[in-house]
């Protein structure tokens, strides 16, 4: 059977030990090669042609990310899977834009990491459920626009487009030469009107309809 | 032949006696003094020559013919009653033996002749009056010479000379005129001989007494060479002149004085304000240091809980893993079963302590990315609704100072809805325009009166404060709106130069 070829990125040594242990440990994979920071990563693993580059995100000189999109536009076959650290969903998405095609956590390194090799080595995507949970309720907080159906006076337009360009209440009262009093009842009726709950549902409103286009 | 000369002569003819008693007149006497046919033979001299008012004008000498030839005119009424004026001459006739017994009386009408005559006076009347004006001195001269002939009142008023002096003809315009105005002089002569009059010209003259005066001068040519000169003691003019520029000079000074002292004042008080902009350059010089040692102090240790900490405990955590076999024991298995729960905890708080201190993401990914992490850790942290929308990053970086500013105004503005709002919804916002970058908090609390609590509390929040503080160090600016029962909403706006990350 042949084993799947792991390489290594990681700057603490003692991180790379500890990794080579563990999967040296599994029967269907060995760790052909290891670096120390991503230039060395670059120059050993094409020729190394592992299956799967197991890189830290955060290294010196050149950093995960950086490694990562190089090392796939050289050698598109090798798969990368981002290990990090970071369990915030901030680095996650320039690793997958990179071309990482999987995303553990160390604090998890172990069973996780082990199931990560075997679900990208298939051809999936693997992300840690510890940071995927986050990527999930954030996608899911967008809603449909099914306000377009419904108008607004002139004044409500008018107000709805500045306050989507960032104005204050009072800037726009200075603007329109009205008081900010009157501001607030045109933002809270055309709100109520188009069933908007905050301000982010303004800017989508407005970007939706495309008003700041034609402004 | 005789009588039809003397009946038709152009003047009028009579004789008479001795007494006085007209004996022969011709038709023109009569006419003339507007007898009509009244023949004025046998009558007297005296009630013939009567003027228009009826009066003898004439004093007839009692022996009449002794001190004839007498010549007077006569203003006689007509019948027409226009007024005539009659030149009358008697002249004695002397007999043979050379004694005058009979005279003769010519009558001429001299009308037009008079009526010049009395329109010559009237002039001359008027330019005595003109002369005698009292505040216009007046002088005839001599072009050439510069000889005074003749002055009114009021010039030898002015000059203190009298009649006398001119009757000499020993006054002369360079004897009256100030040394040093004697080319003011001069220049007056020859404008008089080329033009005939000359501007005026103001200068000083001295009087009999040697007093000076100033007398404003003009004057026009009468004849090829003769002048009048007008003349206006100005001494009195010049003297107030004098004094209103003492005045005004005086004035000057003092105005010059006291915007002396305004201009010191002013300096001084430029110098407050430039000392006060100093102070609080260094004010913020400091301010600004202080937060970029804060921020690299937490950068330092967030990257230290990281990239040491972190990189340890998952080195223990692959240690752990390592241990676990086959061969171990129950009570060995449960004891590594909780090593690794304590290191994963351990490893899990390191992570948010950093997280909290400064997100190494900032650095690393940027702004837009590190917020919408740390907005949705907060929303599920806090229980609260987050929306939040960025616009305008497309992977572009700001300079660092740029985005730590816009994430810490967030953060706080964040901190604040937990704390203060009691908001169910929060709205985040973050924008990057082509000069500026902003981000928007706004949230559905309860809202507080801005004015209130920024201007007249004792201390101001600390948190509304840090973050104005934190805009105005990247020369941004920070706005608050809020509405008691409506909520809040902080508005940033950081100022960028298009360059991209410093």
């Amino acid at each position: 059977m042949r084993k799947l070829r792991i390489f290594l990125a990681d700057d603490h040594v003692v991180v790379r030990e500890g990794l080579r242990r563990l999967i040296d440990s599994e029967k269907d994979m060995e760790v052909v090669g290891e670096a120390n920071d991503g230039r060395e990563a670059l120059s050993r693993a094409p020729e190394l042609n592992p299956d799967i580059a197991v890189m830290d995100i955060s290294m010196p000189d050149l950093n995960g990310a950086q490694t990562t999109q190089r090392l796939k536009r050289m050698t598109p076959a090798i798969k990368v899977l981002a290990l990090t650290v970071h369990e915030d969903t901030s680095y996650l998405r320039e690793l997958l834009d990179a071309g990482a095609s999987g995303y553990v956590v160390k604090r998890a390194a172990g069973d996780e990491l082990i199931r990560a090799i075997r679900a990208v080595a298939a051809g999936g995507v693997y992300i840690d459920p510890r940071v995927a949970g986050k990527v999930i309720s954030t996608y899911a907080r967008i809603k449909p626009g099914a306000t377009s159906s419904i108008e607004l006076s002139e004044r409500e337009t008018e107000v709805l487009k500045l306050i989507a360009k960032g104005h204050t209440n009072k800037e726009i009262a200075g603007q329109l030469g009205v008081s900010v009093k009157t501001i607030e009842t045109y933002k809270a009726r055309s709100m109520d009107k188009l069933g908007l709950r905050s301000r982010v549902d303004i800017v989508r409103v407005v970007g939706e309809r495309g008003w700041l286009a034609t402004s | 032949m005789l009588r039809a000369m003397v009946q038709h002569s152009a003047s009028g003819l009579g004789c008479f006696d001795a007494d006085g008693i007209l004996t022969f007149a011709n038709h023109l006497f009569s006419e003339l003094l507007g007898r009509g046919e009244r023949s004025p033979i046998g009558c007297h001299l005296r009630d013939v020559l009567k003027d228009s008012a009826g009066a003898s004008c004439v004093a007839l000498p009692a022996r009449l013919l002794e001190e004839i030839p007498q010549e007077f005119v006569l203003e006689s009424g007509t019948a027409s009653d226009a007024v005539r004026w009659l030149e009358v001459i008697l002249t004695p006739v002397p007999d043979t033996e050379g004694r005058a017994t009979a005279g003769i009386v010519t009558l001429s009408d001299v009308t037009s002749r008079q009526e010049a005559e009395i329109e010559l006076r009237l002039s001359v009347a008027r330019l005595k009056r003109a002369t005698e004006i009292s505040t216009v001195g007046m002088v005839f001269f001599a072009l050439q010479s510069g000889e005074l002939m003749d002055a009114n009142d009021a010039f030898l008023r002015m000059s203190g000379y009298q009649v006398e002096d001119f009757n000499c003809r020993v006054l002369r315009w360079d004897r009256l005129i100030a040394s040093e105005w004697k080319d003011s002089w001069e220049l007056a002569r020859d404008e008089l001989k080329q033009v005939g009059q000359t501007v005026r010209r103001e200068f000083e003259l001295t009087g009999r007494d040697g007093r000076r005066w100033w007398a404003l001068f003009a004057a026009t040519r009468l004849s090829a060479d003769e002048g009048v000169a007008f003349v206006v003691d100005t001494t009195e003019r010049n003297h107030a002149e004098k004094m209103l520029e003492r005045y005004r000079e005086e004035l000057e000074e003092c105005v010059q004085e006291r915007t002396a002292e305004l201009d010191e004042a002013n300096g001084a008080l430029r110098d407050e304000i430039v000392e006060r902009k100093r102070a609080e350059a260094v004010r913020h010089e400091l301010l600004r240091k202080l937060v970029d040692v804060q921020e690299n102090e937490r950068r330092h240790i967030s990257r230290e809980l990281h990239d040491e900490v972190g990189q340890h405990l998952t080195a223990l955590m692959l240690g752990l893993k390592s241990l676990e076999g086959p061969s171990n024991d129950e009570a060995a298995a449960g004891t590594l079963r909780q090593l690794k729960e304590i290191t994963e905890t351990v490893g899990k708080e390191i992570h948010e302590m950093a997280l909290q201190l400064r997100p190494t993401a900032l650095d690393d990914v940027g702004l837009e990315r590190t917020l919408a992490n740390y907005v949705e850790q907060w929303s599920t942290r806090a229980g609260i609704e987050v929306d939040f929308h960025s616009s305008g990053w497309e992977g572009e970086r700001l300079s660092s100072v740029i985005e730590t500013t816009l994430y810490r105004i967030a953060q706080e503005a964040l901190t604040n809805v937990l704390k203060h709002a009691a908001a169910s919804q929060v709205s985040i916002i973050l924008e990057r325009h082509s000069d500026q970058a902003v981000v928007i908090v706004e949230d559905n609390g309860k809202g507080f009166a801005v004015d209130c609590v920024e201007r007249h509390a004792d201390r101001p929040p600390l948190g509304l404060l840090g973050m104005r503080e934190r805009a105005t160090l990247v020369l941004g600016e920070l706005k608050i709106e809020s509405t008691e029962g409506e909520g809040t909403t902080i508005f940033a706006r950081v100022p960028f130069q298009s360059s991209p990350t410093l």
